[in-house]
Order: structure tokens, then sequence, then C-alpha cells
């Protein structure tokens, strides 16, 4: 008991606490702007139906987990996750405490077995706040009271199964591990051992029929059989066999001693640095500690000061996103797509020209959410402003050194995109005839021309955010969330989209009377090749107008009073 | 008291801290100095119980920490150098959380003598999130002192102080010694060491070099010589590097 009282103050306090501030910080129009737009999307997505009891998106989860052959399918991944959990884990993986609950409760007079206890708790716990939530999402009260309640109970049985093999899995290791058996030879066997089974099933299924087989899933069954269980009664009978699951499961956790300390100190003090990381508007480091690494240029005196820049955040980019990488890509992409076209005999055109049309939708994703995930400029600089500002250099000149990176990385993956368009896209006639090989060429060759620019202007919104509303910009990667904050998420992309829209038209406007002017002239490829011209001028014009627009704002920000709460 | 023998922890074939014994007398402060990769922290983590040792016997105030963790754990405070927290209690609620991990009854008056103690009483409805480094150093000592421990280990004590909240630190950690408490104290700043500890442990590449009162310990270091710092001890005794 005393481990659950302890537990139980440290949680609803916390709850009470989260609430309180999140609902303080209401009396600031920011937050209160981001609740509005948070609860209205929420409503919109998932409460809006609970009137008329049809719809929404619950539907989607019912037609999913509808009774029959389904629930051999839901024991199947169930089971595949389960494989997972056990394969995964490092050698010495470790209970998940933070690192409060780490300095706080690793001293303290508690035993081994009462700190297990504590996490066994915290994991019901957390699965049945998990359970609102997908109970929430899968439409749970479309149904009425007595629906939701069945949803949560439902996915209570199965969160808290899954969180509790996690955890017995982990322990399990962590004493594997201590008498040696480490974990590629547990991979090995697991996966040399599933293989097995899955050949030795096939060969029973096809000879006695799957029945026979049944048996091998039956504890994931016991999971799953809640969501598709008809009536009540049936209901309570799926439900008991799932709970005692997760009975057994605590029992057997709870029976375990294993030393899990050190790694669970180490596991703490990882998330803990990715957690500081994320605030500080890095990338988290999913594997060690980053490397020292050579330069992806050589930074010549010659260079103008914003490559230092350039090269600076370039360094910070993922280790695989370099130039070796990308011309292996682009080589792939060439030669693969040209033996594809040359290879009617199995339909190798039609695939070519389906791999095009993905590789033209990427490309739309990247132009749309790119400059949300390429982050190595301002954005991830933000925090370090002072030292920034500190520099004998004009605050243009910063942001334009610092859109450099992510407009390079995001070129070089638009232009892979575009190579792979441009390669297998099929010849056309009819209505198309138009689209000739040598309109494509000269398409993705303006195109790629006009990608740097387009990338860096797109680029240029983000960072002018960042700016104007730094406040806002560092709220948006508040970790502790909130509907305030979710809402802040959503007026920040919205607001994105549309001064993106503003800053495409005039482009659109200028580049397709080029073309629509000149094409009765010159053709149609040579007017595209024209169009690149004003387009080039426009963007250069923006780009031009944004860095000096933004320059003095950097230069006047002071980043201690905006990021002050 | 704390009584530490033949201490040893591995990690695989690495071995953090070998066969390592002292003892800490209630009322003795013990200074333990290294270069880093020494060990300390492996020991501070041993001797608290936060993590299992490989072999030897630790005893805190007379209890086993391996016979029996809980009540040894009950007598022990420990104090990391980063102040860890939690983001959503206030500073009274960590200590009303403290007061149920050690289940000190009506902990209220105690807990409001130790933050007037501390100078952090105005700040008790405030989340760490609004406390400056200090402030928060200075919530978890009230913390760890919530209990009345007798015995004390603090890593790295000084870090990110302020000059005011060093020497308020220094005065409370010898306070805590003469009121009869057993601590081990970690720590680079060997003028600390100096000023604040009865006793010194000197390590290296997890062994023991040298052990004693601090008049001992340069007695053996100096060579007849006089007047030697406790920096030129440790240069002496660790060689001068961290291999």
């Amino acid at each position: 008991m005393h481990v659950f009282r302890t537990l139980l103050y440290l949680r609803l306090t916390t709850l009470r606490n989260k609430l309180g501030s999140q609902l303080r910080r209401l009396r600031q129009p920011k937050y209160l702007f981001g609740a509005m737009a948070g609860a209205a999307y929420f409503w919109f997505f998932f409460f809006r139906h609970t009137t008329n009891r049809s719809g929404g998106p619950g539907q989607f989860f019912d037609a999913m987990v509808a009774p029959g052959a389904l629930e051999m399918v839901a024991a199947v991944v169930l089971t595949l996750f389960l494989v997972l959990i056990w394969v995964t884990p490092s050698d010495n993986p470790g209970l998940a405490f933070s690192e409060a609950e780490v300095a706080f409760l690793f001293p303290a007079p508690f035993a081994r077995r009462q700190l297990i206890h504590y996490k066994l708790i915290d994991g019901l716990l957390m699965s049945l706040l998990g359970a609102v939530f997908f109970t929430l999402i899968a439409g749970g009260w479309n149904a009425g009271p007595v629906g939701a309640l069945r949803k949560l109970g439902a996915w209570w049985s199965l969160n808290a199964n899954l969180t509790l093999h996690q955890t017995a899995a982990t322990l399990v290791i962590a004493r594997l591990s201590r008498l040696g058996f480490r974990a590629a030879l547990r991979r090995i066997l697991i996966i040399g051992g599933v293989v097995l089974l899955l050949v030795a099933v096939l060969l029973v299924a096809v000879n006695s029929g799957t029945a026979s087989v049944d048996w091998l899933l039956w504890p994931a069954r016991l999971a799953v059989r809640p969501f598709l269980a008809a009536g009540l009664g049936d209901y309570l009978l799926a439900l008991c066999p799932a709970f005692a699951l997760v009975a057994l499961h605590y029992f057997w956790i709870h029976r375990m001693e294993t030393p899990f300390e050190e790694a669970s100190i180490a596991l703490a003090q990882k998330r803990g640095e990715n957690i500081a990381r994320a605030r500080a508007g890095k990338l988290v480091a999913f594997r060690g500690q980053a490397r020292a690494k050579s330069g992806p240029f050589r930074l010549g005196d010659r260079l103008p000061v914003e490559a230092a820049f350039l090269w600076k955040n370039l360094m910070a980019a993922p280790v695989w996103l370099n130039r070796k990488v990308f011309a292996v890509a682009a080589a792939v992409i060439y030669f693969g797509l040209t033996w594809l076209k040359a290879r009617p005999d199995f339909d190798g055109p039609k695939i070519a020209a389906a791999l095009a049309f993905m590789a033209l939708m990427f490309l739309v994703y990247l132009l749309v959410f790119g400059p949300q995930l390429a982050r190595n400029d301002l954005r991830g600089d933000i925090i370090n402003a002072d030292m920034l500002k500190a520099y004998p250099l004009p605050g243009w000149r910063i942001l334009l050194g610092s859109l450099l990176a992510p407009t390079l990385i995001l070129t070089s993956i638009a232009w892979l995109f575009l190579l792979a368009a441009g390669l297998g896209l099929p010849t056309t006639s009819g209505d198309m005839a138009w689209f000739t090989p040598q309109f494509r060429f000269v398409a993705v060759i303006a195109a790629a021309l006009i990608m740097p620019a387009l990338c860096a202007v797109q680029l240029l919104v983000p960072n002018a955010a960042t700016l104007i509303f730094p406040a806002w910009s560092q709220t948006s990667r508040n970790l502790s969330g909130g509907m305030d904050v979710m809402g802040q998420r959503l007026i920040f992309f919205a607001g994105q989209l549309l001064f993106l829209v503003a800053a495409l038209l005039p482009v659109l406007l200028l580049g397709g009377s080029t073309i629509f002017l000149t094409q009765w002239l010159i053709g149609p490829p040579a007017a595209v090749a024209l169009a690149v011209v004003p387009v080039l001028a426009v963007f250069a014009g923006e780009l031009w107008f944004g860095v000096w627009l933004l320059g003095p704002r950097f230069e006047r920000l002071d980043i201690s009073s905006e990021l002050r709460p | 008291m704390i009584e530490v023998t033949g201490l040893t922890k591995r990690y695989g074939d690495f071995t953090a801290v070998n066969d390592l014994s002292f003892t800490v007398q209630p009322g003795e402060v013990m200074g333990l100095v290294g270069p880093n990769g020494a060990g300390k922290t492996t020991t501070l983590r041993c001797a608290t119980g936060i993590i299992p040792a490989t072999a030897g016997t630790l005893h805190v105030a007379g209890i086993d920490l391996a016979a029996d963790p809980v009540g040894a754990k009950r007598q022990l405070a420990f104090f990391p150098d980063e102040p860890r927290l939690f983001d959503h209690l206030t500073v009274r609620q960590h200590l009303a959380f403290a007061a149920k991990i050690y289940q000190v009854p009506h902990h209220e008056a105690r807990a409001q003598a130790l933050l007037t103690e501390l100078e952090i009483a105005d700040k008790a409805d405030q989340l760490p999130g609004e406390l400056s480094r200090g402030m928060k150093q200075k919530l978890v000592i009230a913390c760890g002192l919530l209990h009345s421990p007798k015995v004390m280990y603090f890593d790295e004590p000084l870090t990110g102080l302020d000059p005011l909240g060093i020497r308020r630190m220094k005065d409370t950690i010898k306070r805590l010694g003469r009121e009869g408490a057993a601590i081990i104290l970690s720590s680079h700043l060997l003028s600390l060491l100096e000023e604040v500890c009865t006793h010194v442990l000197i390590m290296k590449q997890g062994q023991r070099i040298a052990v004693g009162t601090l008049p001992e310990v340069v007695a053996q270091f100096s060579a007849g010589e006089t007047g030697v710092s406790l920096e030129e001890v440790f240069i002496r005794a660790t060689g001068g590097s961290e291999t």
C-alpha cells in the first residue's frame, strides 16, 4: 500500500497541477486561441457524431474489428508485436523511470520488488489513460455510455497486457544478459524459432486445416476477444480471461527480482537528454551519442560567411544525409527505372509509371511538410540567439546562412523525386499528346532549377514565424502538450500554409502567363524553359525581401524577454 | 556510520571500483576525490543502494545494505549533482512526496522549518520551472533532510551555485556533520574539501590511493615538506593523470 499511495499521490498531484497550469495559462491569448483551435479540432473529429450516433472515425474502427476471421488477424498482429517486444531490446534494457523518479525513488527505502511493483501499478494506470484516449479516437462515445465502457474495458485489458508483457520481457532479458545470453543470440534464436514455427504451422495447416494450429495464437486471441464480442454477456465472458491474463502477467513480474537499476538509470539519463534536446529544438538522438564527423566540405577562407552556417548546420544533419547517399540513390533511381522501362515483358513501364507518380506524390509531401522536418536553421538555433547576435555580422547574413542547409537538404531530396518522375512517367497520347519526352525533360529541368528557390522561400516562412513570434515557436515544442499547445501547432501550421500560398501566388501568375503567352510562338517546352526566368526572379525578390525584412528583426530580438512565461 | 568493506563493482569486463574499504564515523565528513573515471560516482551509487555492488559489504548506520536495503535506505539521503525534480509538483508537494516515500508522519511542521532554514519558504507553491538552480538544489536538500537521515552523500554539491549559495551549502554540510551525521562528499573542488571535510579518500581507477584525516593524507604525500596543499597532494597521489 505504501508504494501505491506514493504513486497515487505523485500521479494525482501531477495531473491536478498540470490541468491547473494549463487552465491558468489560458489567460494569455496565445494559449486561449490555441485551446479554442484544439477544442474545435477535437470536436470536429471525435465528438461531432455523438449527437446522431452515426459516422465519425469510430465506424472505421468498428469495421476493422468486426467479428469472425478478424480475431485471427488481430491475434496474428498482436503475436508479431509480442515477438518484436522480445527481439528489439538491447542486452540490458531498463525499466522506464524518469530522472526525477530515479533521484527520489532509487535511494528511498523501497526494496527492488517494491520498485517493480511501482512500475506495475504505474503501467496499469497509464494503460487506463491510454484506453481512454483510444476509446475516444475510436469513436467509443458514439455507442452510448455502455458501449463506451465496453470499448474502454477492451482497450484497457489490451494495453495492460501489452505494457505488463513488455515489463516482463525487459526483466527476463536483463536476467538472461546477466547469465551471458547476449542480444545477438537471443534475436537469432527467437527469429529462427518463429520462422521454423511458421513453416511447421504452414505444413500442419495444409495437411490438417488451420483449426489444428489455432492454439498457437490462443493467448493473443484472449487479449483481442473483448473487442469482437457481440452481446454484453459474450463481452463479459471475453473480458474475464483477458483480465486474468493481466493478473497472470502481474503475478509473473512481481515474482521476478532481476536487477534493473543501472540500465534504468542509463535509460532515464538518455530520456532526459532527449527531452532537453527536443526542448532546445534539436533532433532526438535515438541511438547513442552524436559522433564527430568530417565536414561536408572544406571551409576555405575565401568562402562567404554564410557558408560557415551551411557547414555548421550540415554537420548537425543526420549522418546518412550526405553526398554519397544521394549519389547512390540517384544512380539506383536512374538505372532502376531505365531498366524497368526496357522490360515490358513483366509490365516494367507500368511499374516505373507507378513509381513516378509515387515520387510526385512524395514531392508534394516534401514541399508541404519538409520545412517542418528540416529544422537545422534559425529554429534550431533560436535558443543560441544571444551567441549568434554577438557575431560581427548583420542579421540578414545570419538568417541567409541559416537557411542554406535545410534548403540544400530539401532540394537534394526533391531532385531525387524529380529524377524518378522524369524517368518513370509514361509517354502519353490523345489529350495528353503535348506531354512529349522533350517537354517532360524541359519541365523536370525547369522544376529542378526552381526547386532551391522554392525550398528557400518555404523555409523563410517558419523562420520568419520563429523571429516574429518566438514565444509561439518555443511553446510549439513544449513537450508537456495539452489541447492549447496542440491548437497552437494547428494555428501555426495553417498560418504557414497561408503564407506559402501568398508567396506562390505571384510566381504562379507570372510563370503561368509567361507559358500561356509564349507557347504559341516558341512551343510549350521552350515556353516552360522561358518561364523559369520570371519565376526565379520573383522567388529571388521574395527571398531578398524576406531576408531584408527579418534581418533587423533578428538584431532586435531579445530572446530572454520573448521566452519569459 | 558508513562502513564499506571490499566494495567491488564490475560492468562486464570493466572494473569500476575494486576492493574498496573505508569507514566514516558519525560527525565525520569524508571528501571523495579522484580524477574523472576514478569510480567516485559508482562508489556513491553503490553506497546508497541505488545500484547493487558486485562484491563487498556496505553498512549504513549499522544496517547491512544488501540484507536490509529498505532499513538501510531509511537512514540515508543522497544529493545528486544535478537536481532532478518533478516538473508538475510544487516545492511543498515535493516535500509531501518525500514524506510519503520515507513515511514521515506530520511532516508539515518539519517541512516548513526546513523551507525557512533554507530560505525557500516564499517559493513553497512554485513549480521547479520557476526556480533558479540554487533554489532547486535547496529543495533537493530539504527533501533529503526531511526524514532526519544519519548518513548523507553529496555528489558535487556546489555545481551551479552562486557565491552565496556556495557559502550556505558549505555551512549546511559542516553543520550536519557537527550534528552527528556521517557524510561523504564527492567533489573536484579541493578547496571545498579542505574547508569542509575532516577526512579524505583519494581514488584512482577504482582503487583506493589514500584514506585518512586531512593531515594524515597530506603527511603521506608531503615527503617531509611543510605547507603542502591538498591540490599538490592530489597531483602527487594520482600521478597527475587520469590513467
